[in-house]
């Protein structure tokens, strides 16, 4: 099959997947009621509201403030300790088991802990994101530094290769295959985490409207903000990673070690 | 000229290199043979720069110095054309003018253009290590060292790549330090053959040699420096891996 006729295929099958979760939502909203589902139709009609009325407009960007903010802060964190982690041994070795702790540790209590002391508002968000996202990212950048290969090292040694050069060449190709995946998991992770520190934390953003929709009992409305913060997610994920992605499809035969 | 006199250097289980002397003069392609496991690539990697001996000097007057490697050792996610520019990158030359020199040599080393732009996973083996091969002579050294480059490559293949190396000697004067442990090898390009007894490597012999093409000679000529003691006793050893 072509390239073109592959990416048909994949896009036919991924269009496939996507009916068949809106025909188990159907499903459900027959099988249960609109009380427990509403129907795709509702969903539709409450998500249409939000975007034409404009409703929608302040609570994506705050939420988007929220995780994009965290997200930036917590993966630049991560990015560099990796960095260092992965060139320095014991930096890495003392703060793995760190980073793996607050890997551990469950949201909630960085929300609960994060309204302590930052108070409502947008503060306790974005700090949870962040800590959500920096041990993600820490430890694909710990790995991929850790997977360079010392042979490509060594040849680069022989050539004098500038440090810039090994930087650019060397090191970041090999980087991007342990970033992308944790990129693209940390992001979602933003995006879960902030609105549901929005939802409790009483914050403006898609959660505090989810909060409020849940409050109204409107069930169409929750879900639109459910689909509605999804699809922003996907785009946004698109947006930033897409070309990196795109990048690790071409070279996806590189196998791990030079040859 | 490359110069080491009296290198020595140990590795925690012991000594690899016991004092060796060891010139490669300009235009001359030296032979390095000797048994598996005997220090012959460490000692390239002390010419190279790459290890430091504990005691012993060396001294490399030339300007530029490249080296190929027993694998090829390519990046990966780069195509041929920009694996063989990668020196001429790490010296600073401009894009246009290090991939144009890069085709040149991948060309006269028997690329097509459709290869240049395929990564190293879509190469042969023997293709792959005449990108290497490339990227060491477009970065125009005055010193190629070459690590058993063509050993894991079939004859044919081999000869053929052997014969460019010989006339990059001749065509262009550079000096070439050439290990193997293929004393057929070593007697049809070398001009010196050098023999490593094993480990700790010690120089046995230190023949003067001239290239030989015609592989009866070879034969020849390979059986009579293996009917050295020294030389018989060395190669015959155990390999040690």
């Amino acid at each position: 099959m072509s390239g073109g006729g592959v990416h048909l295929a994949r896009v036919g099958w991924g269009a496939f997947g996507l009916l068949a979760l809106a025909l188990a939502w159907q499903a459900g909203n027959w099988a249960f009621g609109p009380f427990v589902l509403p129907s795709l139709a509702e969903t539709g009609a409450a998500l249409a509201g939000l975007v034409a009325g404009g409703a929608a407009l302040r609570p994506l960007t705050e939420t988007a403030a929220h995780s994009l903010g965290g997200f930036l802060a917590g993966a630049s964190a991560g990015l560099a300790l990796g960095l260092l982690g992965g060139v320095f041994v014991p930096v890495g070795a003392a703060v793995r088991p760190v980073l793996t702790a607050i890997l551990g540790t469950p949201p909630i209590a960085w929300v609960v802990l994060a309204l302590l002391w930052f108070g409502p508002g947008g503060g306790a968000p974005t700090f949870t994101v962040a800590v959500t996202a920096a041990p993600i990212v820490f430890l694909a950048a710990l790995q991929g530094v850790r997977a360079r290969d010392p042979r490509l090292s060594e040849m680069a040694t022989v050539y004098r290769a500038p440090a810039l050069l090994r930087l650019t060449d060397l090191l970041l190709p090999r980087l991007a295959q342990f970033l992308a995946p944790a990129f693209a998991t940390a992001l979602a992770f933003s995006f879960k985490v902030s609105v549901m520190a929005e939802v409790l934390s009483g914050a403006d953003g898609v959660g505090g409207a989810i909060a409020t929709a849940r409050a109204h009992l409107d069930l169409p409305q929750t879900m639109a903000w459910i689909v509605l913060v999804v699809a922003f997610l996907l785009a946004t994920d698109a947006a930033l990673f897409a070309p990196l992605r795109g990048w690790l499809a071409a070279n996806g035969t590189a196998p791990a070690a030079a040859v | 000229m490359l110069s080491l006199s009296g290198v020595r250097l140990s590795f925690a289980d012991g000594p690899v290199l016991d004092g060796i002397d060891l010139c490669v003069p300009k235009g001359r392609l030296v032979a390095l043979i000797g048994p598996s496991g005997c220090g012959k690539t460490t000692l390239l990697g002390v010419a190279a720069g790459a290890a430091r001996p504990e005691a012993g000097a060396v001294e490399n007057g030339f300007a530029r110095t490249a080296m190929v490697f027993q694998e090829p050792r390519l990046l990966p996610w780069a195509g041929a054309l920009d694996n063989a520019a990668f020196g001429l990158k790490a010296l600073g030359v401009g894009r246009a003018a290090r991939r144009a020199r890069a085709q040149d040599i991948l060309l006269r080393l028997g690329l097509v253009p459709r290869d240049l732009g395929k990564r190293p996973a879509a190469l042969s083996g023997g293709m792959r290590q005449r990108v290497a091969v490339a990227r060491a002579l477009a970065v125009e050294p005055d010193l190629l060292l070459m690590d058993e480059p063509f050993s894991a490559l079939d004859v044919g293949l081999r000869a053929e790549l052997q014969g460019q190396v010989r006339g990059e000697v001749e065509r262009a004067g550079i000096a070439v330090l050439f290990v193997t442990h293929d004393i057929t090898e070593a007697v049809r390009i070398a001009d010196r053959i050098v023999v490593l007894s094993p480990r700790p490597a010690r120089v046995v012999e230190d023949l003067a040699s001239t290239p030989v093409v015609e592989p009866s000679m070879v034969f020849a000529q390979a059986a009579r420096l293996l009917a050295l003691p020294r030389v018989a006793a060395a190669l015959a050893a155990p390999a040690r891996s």
